[in-house]
């Protein structure tokens, strides 16, 4: 693989596997490699590993890397209302949504009261606003 | 087309035959045949790879030599034909993955990496990635070895700006 463009000293990104029987070391590209499968959230959470961490996962290198990945497994957004509440689901993308496909399969993700401002989406983000009706 | 077999040996001494054309999803041993330097009675050393890791690689290889060959055949195959193989191909490498713990698919992984074979080692990442993906800080930390070096206060604040992430 050809060698990364990071802006953090080598030495202190070198990851060891010294706790671990056979002591294997993941070269730092490979690792980045590794996250930028990672779905947007659990990226976020990994930026909290440690202070390389934070950095790279916000690098433009780093969002063109994921944004390739997750690309070609795009994902459907459905959001439908119902009382007062907006409920989000997704779903893979059919391969010919022209023709009669099968049921596709929707995971539920989350509920947002009605009142609430959705914006986007952008590059596959939806923003959310929550207005507190209280 | 002929099948030539070329004799790769493994850093602990053991040896695997393979077809040329599955030796080459390799690139690194691909531009050992371009430049001639494989003798035929020669096995290739692979000092970076381990007899049950070099298994898999070749398992690896040798499934996916058929998809390439069929290049030609593709232009005429239909859509559904497509499919189905693509699903057949998912199928195999979902099967090959499954079980596989954490530390093989690691070693997997460098040797991919080693001799330059990308469509494992994206098959490997994406695999790692799904194993690790529901995984907290404090866990990931621990598999790859990684120090925390945050102090108290700044770890708090870095989780307050990803608070999102951890609901």
């Amino acid at each position: 693989m050809k060698s990364r463009r990071l802006n953090v000293s080598e030495d202190s990104l070198t990851t060891s596997m010294n706790g671990r029987e056979n002591s294997l070391l993941i070269p730092m590209d490979l690792l980045v490699e590794i996250f930028s499968w990672l779905p947007a959230k659990t990226i976020a959470r990994f930026r909290c590993l440690a202070k390389p961490w934070a950095s790279i996962l916000q690098l433009p290198y780093f969002m063109e890397l994921f944004q390739t990945k997750s690309y070609a497994r795009r994902q459907l957004l459905i959001a439908f209302e119902k009382g007062n509440e907006v409920f989000f689901f997704s779903s893979s993308q059919p391969r010919n949504p022209d023709e009669n496909s099968p049921a596709v399969v929707a995971n539920y993700l989350r509920k947002i009261p009605s009142s609430s401002e959705i914006s986007g989406p952008i590059n596959g983000f939806v923003c959310l606003r929550l207005l507190d009706v209280s | 087309m002929s099948s030539n077999m070329i004799m790769l040996k493994s850093s602990d001494g053991a040896s695997f035959e393979i077809e040329e054309a599955a030796a080459r999803k390799s690139k690194i041993i691909a531009n050992m045949i371009e430049v001639e330097c494989v003798d035929e009675d020669k096995a290739i050393p692979l000092q970076n790879v381990t007899g049950n890791i070099l298994a898999l690689v070749i398992e690896y290889c040798n499934k996916h030599i058929v998809d390439d060959d069929d290049d030609v055949a593709t232009e005429e195959a239909s859509e559904e034909e497509e499919e189905a193989k693509k699903k057949k191909v998912d199928d195999w490498e979902a099967e090959f993955m499954n079980s596989m713990s954490l530390e093989t698919m690691f070693e997997l992984l460098l040797a991919a990496n080693y001799l330059n074979i990308k469509s494992l080692i994206d098959l490997v990442c994406q695999t790692i990635a799904n194993n690790i993906k529901d995984k907290t800080p404090e866990e990931v930390r621990k598999i790859f070895s990684i120090e925390n070096d945050f102090t108290p206060e700044e770890e708090e604040e870095i989780r307050k700006e990803n608070a999102w992430a951890f609901g």
